[in-house]
């Protein structure tokens, strides 16, 4: 019981943390970026090419999150800023961040190979047991990490500037800029830390899953999945949906099947929506609101 | 001339068949490798088309296309295998299957909107494709061959080819066929208003989640059809119909171009057919492919269509350059000032007996507890205007919305016409003569003038969604959008639009014009009741004279008109009656002149 | 409406006038010109490695046939694709190298199911990689009849699976423990296990199905299954899985301080060094069963493997490499046999009839009944040593 929590935790982290990757940027500019998984794979496989070239192992890792990072910016400025600026309100940045996907993906593979390539095991190798449960340190780590990750994302949007005017510069980035907020230089922030926290989920998995150029589909799909279930409103909450996504993977293969992560979590996801329509944790008002009348959108109206 | 046009539109459409017969009598007579990169490539239009009817017309971005194709395909290979059913037989079936679980799907995520409509889809294709990949009936992950299509008898097929292919051309042009009548249809602009001014359009009686469920199910039929034909051209696995293929579907729409008649259409082919054309090192070819995603959207944000407007648009200057054209002049802005042709003669709409609308008692509140709206009562005579003034928030809108079915309140009666609506939904209004306008203007920004004003006729004409699907075939229905347009022509005439501004898209007009087009749309099925939420917001004073002898004018033909404003000096001297309500209470209600004397009114609202 | 009417007929015009153009071909190849072989294989995605493994081979064959004149002075084109593992594609391009007049298919390592079952269904032989035989070639169990079109070279994962379980029955006193993936692979390896557990009357003591990631490469958590593998008290397992969760696995009870159980690959675990790469040393004392003629390579392989490495950069050669060149001189020898017949009918027929093909991969042999060429006679066990970093018999 404890270790199917705690597995599941640890694995639904890695999840959270791509979520998070997801949802920061979408708090900011309104888009998904979908290459955010290959941003994960990116920082693997350059742990895994470097250590191989016989680089140190924090080399690595450095290298692997900064380039995680500038690439997210490179997203920003090659496939997301243009189609804003033509319309702000297209779904053209769906194709665009694909297409992204598909070159940093593609590229990868070109360059490394498809095949798989080993990751340092580093701190995955030590196990540390936990009354009945048995975690690798490496796993700690990751716990801390996605803690880390919700509680910084507290002090950002309590006390930065991106998380203040955040909201206000997805919803018109002109009345942002009349307060003096540069609306670039936010979007350009909200998709670094979302480079740099993909980049992070890579580091903290690659041990366990290994280097491989097209690991961004697998990733990114658990981590929009994620996403929804969270609710795409607020990162913290995506980091929750990914815990939630981890646990119940997790539960359903220890208690119905090892193949019932295929599907149970998202049935339940789906009953959860069709009762709370905004994602698990979009508001504390969940229940206030199952007892209310009317609609949302009917506030609109009145507004 | 306009019956000129008509009759080249209809040579034109002539022509357009017969060149796609005519390719595909050329697909049929060629070799398999062509005939499977066609055939493949044209399921992927169907898909894409129906996707856009629903993503682009509607705004519904599903994710569950995937599942529905599945549906499709699955159900004709496995139905056949199991059940012997012919594949005639199999194509009503699947698609009346597709369409039911696309009704459903619909009706459960009607209350969940937007991009968790997206999530509610995508969950459903991924529960089919866990259900096609873990279950032996379905031959799991190894997957299955579907039933052989009956071939041409010897002669036939000697001169048409294989018979395979003409079954994929017949469906293929039904969805076209479907999807561009329904462009061309007075039931677009509706479409329209639904995806971006909901309230606008259920004021003007669409009952818009049923509009929603009824295009998503027929989007999911078509959806249907195409796995039909797609289970005689290849070998099917659930890694076709994983959720990677939905969001490939909405790639190929948004690629080639929402919303337009080609851009799915090129959209689907592109991407399709890229790795057969594009034969280079696999490795490569997807860097090619990634890159060109990347290009045609940064360059041409509205897709490959947009890059083939640019392209006409050069050609169309080449072409002006070498003979000017007698080039309209566009519309100068402010046109609206001018002076208001005179109305289209009319009768007095209601015989002008009783009150018009009368709501008593009405008790409101979002949140139990927290009352918006205490036991307010509100009597509007026939043939007056009636105005409405409070502060900010004191629930003037919430009592629009209450008596146009907007919100439903907990406690009262409302009687419009003699008849008691308080229990029924908004799109039920204007068929008791009840017609309104919003605060700000919400019409659909993409489509001209002439059209928007159209939806205000929906109530009016009889089976608009019904045909929509064939409209063009229908010379019935030809003629009544034609009435319709004229009957709309004449109302923007008689709120003071120039024909100039009739074909003017409504994101290009000046916000006047917006405002006397919702207006125009308000008015055009001559409603006997008419509401108007803050009509002066953001109008001259020019624009403002011009609104108030527009309301005197309906005034005199017999329409009853409640108006909301802030301005009370325009509220005092062009109304009849005026109710003032503050914190959600009553405070009086009577003529004018009383009303304007009256010490709580100058104390709690005109700060006297 | 109008405005786009001129430039969508001269589209569909131009369409129509190209495709007639080109009507009435396909069909098989013509006698006197070249032989057109064509050949789908997944190269892309994370297990992409084995595609080129079968890509290089075939070309490799191809290339020394007409370099010697060919087949009956016919030269051979081999036409290939990537099917990106993907069903759809895999059945375009098999229907596209049917027009190009191919007369034979070669692969698909990754869509065996879509080109056994076209085979049959348009009467083309495939031959070659498809898949990793077994319930591929098989569809329905090794006890009903294969695919009448199918003639698989590959690795068989009946074989491995009656080899490894037979090896398994005699050194496994605490029972066996399989996880397997839901794929006719995985499926098949099962169905070979059954085989010799039902021969010796035995069990399984936990067997279950686990959803791989073959496109990605990424690894399935397996932390549940380890501990019910260990609460059901088997001191051998069968991973059954893609090398890279074999290695996770490895490593995952290297870590929980499980040295005592035993851990049993498949084909694809020594068909290239994925596994041993990303196992490290936790992947020592992995056993699996090896073609035994790449275990002891005769003088003609290590020419052959050498020869490969040469012409693709220092690539490691492999068995799917190998068994895809014989796929490629077997096709050779049966058109030869027929004096230079092409048709469909001619080639199965003469395949039907292969017997002892002296190949890389073993004396190989088809009949009516088999059409995979590898059996488990053909199979040494082997187990992993990270400090020899060798494949060591253990027979």
């Amino acid at each position: 019981m404890l270790q199917v929590l705690l597995s599941g935790l640890t694995v639904g982290t890695i999840y959270g943390l791509v979520a998070m990757a997801f949802a920061i940027v979408f708090y900011v500019t309104k888009v998904i970026n979908f290459a955010t998984g290959q941003l994960l794979m990116v920082s693997i496989l350059l742990v895994s090419g470097l250590v191989k070239l016989g680089l140190p192992d924090w080399l690595g890792i450095v290298t692997g999150l900064v380039a995680a990072t500038v690439l997210g910016v490179a997203t920003y400025f090659i496939a997301v800023r243009p189609v804003l600026r033509f319309d702000r309100f297209s779904f053209a940045w769906l194709v665009s961040t694909l297409g992204v996907a598909i070159v940093i993906q593609a590229t990868f593979a070109l360059i490394y190979g498809p095949a798989s390539q080993p990751f340092p095991r580093g701190l995955h190798a030590i196990p540390v047991r936990l009354g009945p449960a048995t975690l690798t340190v490496q796993e700690i780590v990751t716990l801390a990490v996605g803690l880390l990750a919700i509680v910084g994302w507290h002090l950002v949007r309590r006390y930065t500037l991106l998380g203040k005017l955040g909201k206000a510069i997805s919803t018109d980035p002109e009345i942002a800029s009349t307060v003096g907020a540069n609306v670039t230089a936010f979007a350009v922030g909200a998709f670094a830390i979302g480079g740099f926290l993909a980049g992070l989920a890579g580091i903290l998995v690659g041990p366990i899953t290994y280097g491989n150029p097209y690991l961004g589909d697998t990733y990114g799909i658990f981590g929009f999945i994620a996403l929804m279930i969270g609710g795409i409103q607020r990162p913290a909450a995506a980091m929750g949906g990914g815990l939630v996504l981890g646990v119940l993977s997790i539960a359903a293969n220890t208690y119905i099947g090892a193949q019932a992560s295929d599907w149970f979590p998202f049935v339940l996801v789906l009953l959860v929506l069709l009762l709370t329509p905004n994602g698990v944790f979009a508001s504390g008002d969940q229940l206030r609101r199952l007892f209310r009348t009317r609609r949302a959108y009917q506030q609109g109206v009145n507004a | 001339m306009t019956g000129m046009l008509r009759r080249h539109s209809w040579i034109g459409a002539l022509v357009l068949l017969a060149a796609f017969i005519a390719g595909t009598w050329g697909v049929a007579k060629s070799g398999f490798g062509i005939q499977s990169i066609v055939t493949v490539a044209a399921i992927y239009v169907i898909l894409a088309v129906s996707l856009d009817l629903v993503a682009g017309t509607v705004g519904l971005y599903s994710l569950g296309h995937a599942g529905l194709f599945a549906i499709g395909a699955y159900g004709t290979s496995l139905l056949n295998r199991y059940l012997d059913l012919d594949v005639f037989l199999l194509l009503p079936i699947v698609i009346v299957a597709a369409g039911l679980v696309g009704a459903m799907l619909g009706a459960l995520s009607l209350r969940v909107s937007g991009l968790y409509f997206a999530i509610t889809t995508f969950i459903f294709t991924i529960i089919v494709y866990v259900v096609l990949s873990n279950s032996s009936w379905t031959f799991g992950l190894q997957g299955t061959t579907g039933p052989i299509f009956p071939a041409f008898p010897v002669a036939t097929g000697a001169v048409l080819g294989r018979s395979v292919v003409w079954a994929v051309a017949a469906v293929v042009l039904i969805a076209i066929v479907i999807s561009w009548s329904i462009r061309a249809s007075a039931f677009y602009p509706v479409l329209l208003a639904v995806r971006d001014a909901e309230p606008y359009a259920r004021a003007n009686g669409v009952r818009s989640s049923l509009v929603k469920v009824g295009i998503f199910a027929l989007s999911a039929g078509m959806a249907g059809m195409a796995g039909w034909a797609f289970s005689f051209l290849v070998y099917q696995s659930p890694g076709t119909f994983g959720w990677v293929a939905s969001v490939n579907l909405l790639v190929m729409v948004i690629i080639g171009g929402m919303n337009t008649r080609l851009g799915p259409i090129l959209g689907a082919v592109l991407v399709s057919v890229f790795p057969f054309v594009v034969k280079i090192d696999p490795f490569w070819q997807e860097v090619v492919f990634g890159v060109v995603f990347v290009a045609v959207i940064v360059f041409f944000p509205r897709g490959l269509v947009g890059l083939g407007d640019l392209i006409a648009g050069w050609v169309r200057r080449a072409i002006a350059r070498r003979a000017p054209a007698d080039a309209t002049e566009p519309p100068e802005a402010g046109a609206a000032s001018g002076a208001p042709t005179p109305d289209p003669e009319g009768d007095p709409v209601v015989p002008a007996e009783g009150d018009a609308l009368a709501a008593r008692g009405i008790r409101f509140s979002y949140v139990p507890g927290v009352p918006v709206l205490q036991d307010v009562d509100m009597v509007v005579r026939r043939g007056t205007i009636h105005g409405l003034i409070g502060p900010n928030g004191s629930g003037k809108s919430t009592l629009v919305n209450l008596i146009s079915g907007e919100l439903r309140a907990q406690v009262g009666t409302i009687e419009l016409n003699g008849a008691r609506v308080e229990r029924l939904s908004s799109p039920t209004r204007p068929a008791h003569g009840l017609m309104r306008t919003f605060q700000s203007a919400v019409l659909v920004r993409e489509i001209p003038v002439l059209e928007n004003t159209t939806v205000g006729l929906y109530s009016t004409v009889k089976h608009i969604a019904g045909r929509s699907i064939v409209w063009p075939l229908l010379p019935g229905a030809r003629r009544d959008y034609r009435a319709m347009r004229e009957r709309s022509a004449a109302a923007l005439g008689s709120v003071g639009l120039e024909p100039s501004w009739h074909p003017a898209l409504v994101r290009d007009v000046p916000h006047g014009v917006e405002q006397l087009t919702q207006l125009a749309s308000s008015i055009v099925s001559e409603p006997s009741v008419l509401i108007l939420d803050e009509p002066l917001a953001g109008l001259s004073g020019a624009e403002i004279a011009h609104v108030a002898d527009i309301l005197h004018r309906l005034k005199a033909r017999g329409v009853t008109i409640i108006v909301i404003e802030h301005q009370t000096r325009f509220i005092f001297d062009h109304c009849d009656d005026v109710t003032v309500i503050a914190a959600g209470e009553l405070v009086t209600s009577g003529p004018a002149a009383e009303v304007r004397t009256n010490d709580r009114v100058r104390e709690v609202y005109l700060g006297q | 409406m109008k405005r786009i009417i001129p430039g969508a007929v001269a589209l569909a015009a131009a369409t129509a006038l190209a495709l007639t153009g080109c009507a009435g071909d396909g069909g098989g190849g013509g006698e006197g010109g070249e032989i057109v072989v064509g050949g789908i294989a997944g190269t892309t995605g994370a297990y992409g490695a084995v595609g080129v493994a079968v890509i290089n081979g075939t070309q490799m064959a191809v290339d020394e046939i007409n370099a010697a004149g060919g087949i009956d002075g016919r030269q051979i084109k081999f036409v290939w694709d990537d099917d990106a593992a993907d069903a759809t594609k895999s059945s375009q391009l098999f229907q596209q190298f049917v027009s190009e007049g191919a007369v034979a298919i070669l692969g698909s390592p990754d869509t065996g199911p879509t080109t056994a079952a076209l085979g049959d269904q348009m009467q083309i032989p495939v031959l070659g990689a498809v898949d990793d035989g077994g319930l591929t070639v098989y569809p329905n169990g090794p006890d009903e009849p294969p695919f009448a079109w199918t003639f698989s070279t590959s690795l068989n994962t009946f074989a491995w699976g009656a080899k490894i379980a037979d090896w398994a029955i005699a050194n496994c006193p605490g029972g066996l423990a399989m996880l397997h993936d839901p794929t006719t692979y995985g499926l098949g390896g099962l169905a070979g296990f059954q085989m010799s557990l039902d021969a010796a009357g035995k069990d399984f003591v936990y067997v279950e199905s686990i959803t791989e990631n073959w496109g990605s490469g990424a690894t399935v958590n397996l932390d549940a299954e380890i501990q019910k593998i260990v609460d059901s008290g088997a001191d051998c397992v069968e991973v059954w899985l893609t090398p890279g969760d074999e290695a996770a696995f490895m490593q995952e009870i290297a870590s929980l301080g499980l040295d005592d159980l035993v851990v049993l690959g498949n084909d694809v675990t020594n068909a290239d060094a994925t596994f041993v790469d990303l196992a490290g040393p936790e992947g020592d004392g992995m056993i699996s069963a090896l073609l035994t003629s790449d275990v002891y390579p005769n003088e003609r392989l290590q020419e052959w493997q050498q020869k490969y490495r040469d012409l693709f950069d220092g690539l490691e050669p492999g068995p799917f490499a190998e068994l895809s060149y014989d796929a490629v001189y077997i096709l050779k020898q049966v058109i030869e046999d027929a004096d230079g017949a092409t048709d469909p009918e001619s080639i199965r027929a003469g395949l039907n009839a292969l017997t002892d093909f002296d190949g890389l991969t073993g004396s190989l042999s088809f009949t009516e009944q088999i059409h995979t060429t590898i059996n488990k006679e053909q199979l040494t066990m082997v187990q992993w040593s990270f400090d020899s970093k060798k494949w060591e018999p253990i027979e």
